[in-house]
C-alpha cells in the first residue's frame, strides 16, 4: 500500500475540511473543533485546489509527545501521523508521484501542510500555512521552511502553528513551540518540542501534575522555559482593567492605545510575543502575536499621540495598526486580535512576553524613550525653534540585525552619501532603529510612497540612561520645519561606539522611503 | 523663543551653518551624557517599576 495518496481536485473549504476529517482518528470529531475548521479555512482562503496525503509520517514533535505520554496508555496510540500538503494549482494526475512532480514544476503553488495527530481531542500538530492572503496585512514573525516530499523540494513562507493536546502541553507550551520554531533558523537557537518545553518549564517550579499537564503554566514557569531555550524573557505590561461607572471592568481607550504601542516595536521587529489573555468569566489563555493588519486612515480615536517636540506633533506608528495577528492554538492560525471584541481581544491582554535575544539589554519602550529624547534634543534645543511647524511626524521603532539594516539601506532611495555612511559605519550585531516619517501620507506606507525624514540608531547593548546612540540622520526638510532655514543641508551626527566621540557633518539629501515590511498582499502597481 | 542651546542642537546648528564637519569637545560630550541621564533616568526607572509590578501581580497566575 502506498504511503502517498493524491487529491488532484478540491472543491472549496467544505471539501478541504472533509479531507482533514477523513484522517481524524475518531469520527467523534466530524463536527470539527475550531482549530481544525480554521486550518481548513486558511487553506481554502489561499486557494488550495489539490493535495497530497502522506501517511505514517515520523513527526518529531509528536514522537516526543508519544514517548512522554501516549506510549504509557493502555490503549495503543500510533506513533506516526498523517500529513496533508496543499497546492493552489489544480491537477489531472491521480498518481501521487505524478502530481508531486507536476507541482515541483510550479513551486509557487505550494501553500503548506498540516499534520494530523492520532489523538482524538487535539488533531492539529505541526502546521505551516503560507502567509499570503488577499488583504493588506504584515506577518512579521515568519520564516521560509523547506519541505521534502518524495524526493522533490518545496518551500513555504509562513509561521508554524500547533494545537495544544491538553496533555503534554497547554496553550503556553503551544505558543512557545510556535515562537521557537519560527525563530530557530534566524537565531540559531533550540526549537524544543512541546514535551521538552513542559520539562523545561517545570524544572524548578511545579504547580500540579506535569503530565498530563491540565493546570497550564504559571508566568514564572513560562519565563523559565523561554530562558532555557536561550531567549531573554521580558515582561511588557499591556492593559489593566478599570471599573467603569456602570460597574463593568474594562480598559480605557487610552490604555488600549498605549498597549498597542507597547507591543508594536516587537511585532515590527519580527519578534513573536506570548500574550497572556484574561477574558471575563474565563481562565487565562496564551496566544502568540506574529504580525498586524493595516489601517490606511486611522480615526482620531485610534491615533496615539506622543508628547510633541516644540510645535511638531508626534504620532506612534502603531496608530496605523488596526489589529494584531495571532496564532491561537485553540482557535486557529493567522487570527485577528481586535482591540475590543466579544471574543479574544487586546483588551484582555494583561502582559506580553517577547522572545528577546539575550544580547538585547534595551527593550522597546526604553529604546523609543531614548530616541525621542535625542530627537527632541536636536530639534528643540537650538533656542531658535519655530513657533509653528508644517510637519507632523510618525515615529516607528524596531530592532534589526545590522546585515538586514544595511541591506535595506542599499535597496532604499537614500542618497549615496548616506548609504555610504551606513555601509561603512561599525554597528553592533543588532540596532534599535527609530524611523522618523512624515505623517502626511503615512497611510500609504505599504506601497512605499511615504516620506521618511530620518532615523536614529541606538545600541541595544548599553544602559538606556547613558544616551549611547550610534547615529542621527535628519533630512533638510525636517530641520527646516523645526529650526528654520538650513540652506538645504541635512545632517548626520555620528557617535563612535568605542571612543564615544561625537561628530557631525552636513549631507545633501532629501526624503526617502521607509523600510518596507514583508507585505503579504499583491500591491496594485 | 531664546533659550540656551542643548549640546546636540548646538552641534547641528554649527554644522548646517558652516557646512563643515564639527565635533563635540570632551567637556561637551560629558555635558550631553549628564543632561541625558538626568532627563531620561526617572522615566526609565518608572517604566521598570511598572514592569516589575506587572510581573509580580501575575507571576502566580496560570494560563491554559
Amino acid at each position: 500500500m502506498s504511503r502517498l495518496e493524491a487529491r488532484p481536485r478540491l472543491d472549496g473549504g467544505d471539501d478541504i475540511l472533509a479531507l482533514l476529517q477523513e484522517h481524524l482518528p475518531s469520527p467523534a470529531l466530524a463536527s470539527g473543533a475550531p482549530p481544525l475548521k480554521n486550518v481548513a479555512a486558511a487553506f481554502a482562503l489561499r486557494g488550495a485546489n489539490s493535495a497530497i496525503i502522506q501517511k505514517d509520517v515520523q513527526d518529531p514533535d509528536f514522537i516526543a509527545e508519544h514517548a512522554a505520554y501516549y506510549s504509557k496508555w493502555t490503549k495503543p496510540v500510533p506513533r506516526f501521523c498523517t500529513r496533508i500538503h496543499f497546492f493552489s494549482a489544480e491537477s489531472s494526475c491521480v498518481d501521487p508521484l505524478a502530481l508531486i512532480d507536476e507541482m515541483a514544476g510550479r513551486p509557487s503553488s505550494y501553500i503548506g501542510f498540516t499534520t494530523i495527530r492520532p489523538v482524538a481531542v487535539a488533531p492539529i500538530a505541526a502546521t505551516i500555512i503560507s502567509n499570503s492572503v488577499q488583504n493588506v496585512r504584515f506577518i512579521t514573525s515568519k520564516d521560509v521552511f523547506q519541505v521534502n516530499l518524495a524526493g522533490q523540494r518545496f518551500e513555504v513562507d509562513g509561521t508554524p502553528f500547533i494545537q495544544q493536546d491538553n496533555a503534554v502541553g497547554a496553550c503556553a507550551q503551544a505558543s512557545i513551540w510556535m515562537a521557537l520554531r519560527t525563530l530557530r533558523r534566524k537565531e540559531g537557537r533550540a526549537a524544543y518540542d512541546v514535551a521538552k518545553i513542559t520539562t523545561a518549564a517545570t524544572r524548578f517550579v511545579v504547580n500540579g501534575r506535569t503530565l498530563p499537564n491540565r493546570t497550564g503554566l504559571r508566568f514564572e514557569q513560562i519565563n523559565e522555559a523561554i530562558r532555557a531555550a536561550g531567549y531573554s524573557p521580558h515582561t511588557v505590561p499591556l492593559t489593566s482593567r478599570e471599573q467603569t461607572p456602570g460597574g463593568v471592568q474594562q480598559a480605557s481607550d487610552h490604555a488600549l492605545r498605549q498597549a498597542k504601542a507597547a507591543l508594536y516595536p516587537y511585532v515590527e521587529s519580527g519578534i513573536p510575543a506570548l500574550l497572556a489573555l484574561f477574558p471575563p468569566g474565563q481562565g487565562g489563555h496564551a496566544v502568540l502575536s506574529i504580525g498586524h493588519n493595516w489601517d490606511e486612515n486611522p480615526s482620531d480615536e485610534d491615533l496615539y499621540e506622543i508628547e510633541p517636540i516644540g510645535a511638531i506633533r508626534i504620532f506612534d506608528a502603531s496608530s496605523w495598526t488596526s489589529s494584531y495577528v495571532i496564532h491561537n492554538d485553540n482557535t486557529g492560525p493567522y487570527m485577528d486580535l481586535p482591540v475590543r471584541g466579544k471574543g479574544y481581544s487586546l483588551e484582555h491582554a494583561a502582559q506580553a512576553i517577547p522572545f528577546l535575544p539575550p544580547d538585547v539589554f534595551v527593550d522597546g519602550s526604553e529604546a523609543q524613550l531614548c530616541c525621542l529624547r535625542i530627537l527632541k534634543d536636536v530639534l528643540t534645543g537650538s533656542g531658535t525653534e519655530r513657533a509653528d511647524s508644517p510637519l507632523d511626524l510618525v515615529v516607528r521603532v524596531y530592532l534589526q540585525d545590522r546585515s538586514e539594516f544595511r541591506s535595506d539601506v542599499v535597496s532604499s532611495s537614500m542618497s549615496d552619501e548616506v548609504k555610504g555612511y551606513y555601509r561603512n559605519k561599525w554597528l553592533p550585531r543588532r540596532v534599535w532603529v527609530m524611523e522618523v516619517n512624515a505623517r502626511d501620507g503615512y497611510g500609504q506606507t505599504p506601497s512605499g510612497t511615504t516620506e521618511r525624514l530620518g532615523e536614529i540608531l541606538l545600541d541595544p547593548t548599553v544602559e538606556p540612561n547613558e544616551g549611547h546612540f550610534l547615529s542621527i540622520h535628519l533630512v533638510p526638510e525636517l530641520l527646516e520645519a523645526s529650526i528654520g532655514s538650513v540652506g538645504g543641508a541635512g545632517v548626520i551626527v555620528d557617535r563612535d561606539a568605542f571612543s564615544g566621540d561625537i561628530r557631525s557633518r552636513p549631507v545633501l539629501d532629501e526624503p526617502y522611503n521607509p523600510r518596507l515590511r514583508g507585505c503579504t498582499a499583491d500591491m496594485a502597481e | 523663543m531664546d533659550t540656551q542651546a542643548t549640546v546636540l542642537a548646538g552641534l547641528v546648528q554649527r554644522t548646517v551653518q558652516t557646512k563643515k564637519s564639527e565635533a563635540l569637545s570632551e567637556a561637551e560630550r560629558r555635558q550631553f551624557h549628564e543632561e541625558f541621564e538626568r532627563e531620561v533616568a526617572p522615566s526609565v526607572e518608572r517604566m521598570r517599576a511598572e514592569k516589575r509590578k506587572s510581573y509580580e501581580s501575575l507571576q502566580d497566575i496560570a494560563v491554559w
